[in-house]
């Protein structure tokens, strides 16, 4: 069901929406013109690489934490980051994370309090 | 001038308690800290300390908080100088002539002019804060919804302006961010708009998932292309008391910094970094002998250091006598105090005058903590500034998944927040800059209940925004911006077309 937009004057939910949209389109298209009509530089190159680990890392704690617990989820995240930067070898990239696990526990659970499940349940 | 005098006294009162003094000086270390390390800003330790603030009193809140923000100008400005690395973007300017002085061997002259410069700038703003900020409120008060919106459009409009890059781009930056920002509850009907039927859409985009996206998660992505090679760090300080010839040729630079720091701090869409910018540029304007700037010109580290100091002191202004965040880190200021039930606007400083009062003497407490950090521990973050990005990044991806998690208990903010890092890398890939879009949603919610409001009032007539003087005024301030910035473009425009 389509958000009624009202009128000027008794706007309804869909009202501010549609004009903010209207406005993205219309200068959406200005902005396709100009890339058209200008001769413009190419994008810069991507790099897929850290792109993917970084993001998968965030995922993972999402994806992760209800079951594996805290400890687990943590150690997987910053594994996947660690290696996002190719610059760690995966052993170093292993204790690092270990030590980043002790260090969140630390300070999220025991010191803050959060109520965060430390292990996976069982 | 004697209601000032009291005021500041009971400020001070607040300021200076033993737990206060504490969280702020957390606040300066953790800020100088995230400022020295270049990949980390303010924006995401703020929105990663927000759940260490829930346990404490808003007060207290704020004044670490704040101390996070302008700390981070001081610590922004060490890497600058010693590795011509800005810490922060605030310090990019900062590098040219900082860099070039440690090279000449000047670099405790460098972080000291620096340090002074902004130690001068954040305590001449607090007193601005507080002699501008009561009066500022009363003007506030005769505020209608019409005005609101106009002062909005200004602050929109003067981001599209001092973002730099394509004017058109950061005019649709800004209107996503506005777009983004109806997504959730309307407050009206409480129809779910955009919610793409998801729950947890339902109370909007989050501002914290947002912010770790586009400045924390795309900021790491970038920087791990860019690895290659690090400057070598200048490791001999030298002496720290710098000359009094110095002084006294860095002196009127901090003036002119602190000035202009104000100014752009209390526009919104400013901040910071533009004034840094525009400082600096004014510097070389006035010099007698321009040529100087880029080899080691003193003026070129006091001006910008004292403004980027001043404006993330003055961008408090429109955020607790207005309401209206200036920046995405205000908006974060205004969620940390609507969390203990505070709603900033015109009439906190009668509601609330201890905390009011106390976040501004804590500026000045915090600025001279800031300078005994900065200049005799500066050997303290030379050491950090060694430590190897390998190992920082996972630490900055961990904490932030973390930080955003622990806000609202929610996996889903963390995934939004993986989307938006992946949407701030494409953003910067395309030239587009993230921190309008920021302001759009940080304004948009607002913006579109006072555009409501103002219609129904005037039933319909869109005119009322012209009739009403205090929004006339903004709107042709906004108006006139817009031209200035699309004029010189549209003749450059019209002299290439002539070419061919």
């Amino acid at each position: 069901m389509p958000l009624e937009s009202g009128t000027a004057g008794a706007m309804e939910a869909g009202y501010y929406p549609r004009l903010v949209c209207a406005l993205v389109v219309a200068l959406g298209c200005l902005t396709v013109l100009s890339g058209v009509l200008q001769k413009g530089e190419l994008p810069e190159t991507w790099h897929w690489w850290p792109l993917v680990m970084v993001s998968a890392s965030a995922v993972a704690f999402a994806a992760l934490l209800d079951m594996a617990g805290f400890a687990i989820t943590l150690f997987v995240v910053a594994l996947l980051a660690s290696l996002a930067g190719r610059l760690l070898n995966i052993w170093r990239a292993a204790v690092l994370a270990g030590v980043l696990v002790m260090l969140n526990i630390a300070l999220f659970i025991y010191a803050l309090g959060l109520p965060l499940r430390l292990w996976p349940r069982i | 001038m004697h209601d000032l005098i009291s005021n500041l006294a009971m400020g001070f009162g607040v300021a200076l308690s033993l737990q206060n003094i504490g969280l702020c000086f957390i606040g300066c270390v953790l800020g100088t800290a995230i400022g020295v390390l270049p990949g980390i800003g303010p924006l995401p330790t703020v929105a990663m300390l927000l759940p260490f603030t829930f346990a404490l009193d808003p007060t207290g809140a704020l004044i670490m908080l704040a101390g996070v923000f302008y700390g981070a100008q001081y610590g922004g400005s060490t890497t600058a100088i010693l590795a011509r690395l800005p810490g922060e973007t605030s310090s990019v300017v900062t590098c040219l002539d900082g860099y070039a002085m440690a090279l000449k061997g000047q670099a405790g002259t460098a972080l000291a002019i620096a340090a002074i410069g902004s130690v001068f700038a954040g305590i001449a703003t607090t007193l601005l804060i507080a002699a501008a900020g009561p009066p500022l409120a009363d003007v506030a008060l005769l505020f209608q919804s019409a005005d609101y919106v106009a002062v909005m459009l200004l602050g929109l409009v003067s981001a599209v302006v001092m973002a730099h890059g394509s004017v058109l781009k950061a005019l649709l930056m800004i209107l996503l961010g506005l777009l983004l920002g109806t997504v959730g509850t309307d407050v009206a009907s409480g129809d779910y708009r955009l919610t793409m039927g998801l729950d947890m859409l339902a109370d909007g985009l989050g501002f914290v998932p947002i912010s770790m996206g586009l400045f924390g998660l795309a900021e790491i992505m970038v920087n791990l292309e860019t690895m290659a090679g690090r400057t070598a760090i200048a490791k001999k300080v030298g002496s720290l008391w710098p000359s009094r010839a110095v002084l006294r040729q860095a002196f009127p630079a901090m003036l002119r910094g602190t000035a202009i720091g104000a100014a752009f701090g209390i526009l919104p869409g400013g901040g910071p970094t533009i004034a840094a910018f525009s400082a600096y540029s004014v510097e070389k304007k006035v010099a007698r002998d321009p040529s100087r700037f880029g080899q080691g010109a003193v003026e070129g580290v006091a001006a910008p250091e004292a403004a980027n100091n001043a404006a993330t002191q003055s961008c408090f202004i429109p955020m607790l006598c207005l309401g209206i965040p200036p920046n995405a880190l205000m908006a974060l200021m205004v969620g940390a105090m609507m969390v203990h039930g505070i709603q900033p606007g015109p009439s906190i400083i009668t509601k609330q005058p201890e905390l009011f009062w106390g976040m501004i003497a804590s500026m000045a407490v915090g600025n001279i903590i800031l300078v005994i950090l900065n200049l005799p521990l500066i050997g303290i973050w030379v050491k950090l500034l060694q430590v190897p990005y390998a190992y920082l990044f996972p630490a900055i991806i961990v904490f932030c998944a973390v930080g955003t998690y622990t806000v609202d208990s929610s996996t889903g903010d963390v995934v939004l927040m993986a989307i938006f890092g992946v949407l701030g890398y494409v953003f910067r890939k395309l030239d587009c800059e993230p921190a309008p879009l920021m302001l759009g949603l940080v304004l948009g919610p607002l913006l579109e209940e006072n555009f409501r409001r103002a219609m129904v009032l005037s039933d319909g007539n869109a005119m009322v925004f012209l009739q009403r003087p205090i929004s006339l005024g903004f709107l042709i301030v906004a108006a006139l911006l817009l031209a200035a910035v699309l004029l010189p473009s549209i003749r450059r425009g019209r002299q290439e077309a002539f070419r061919e």
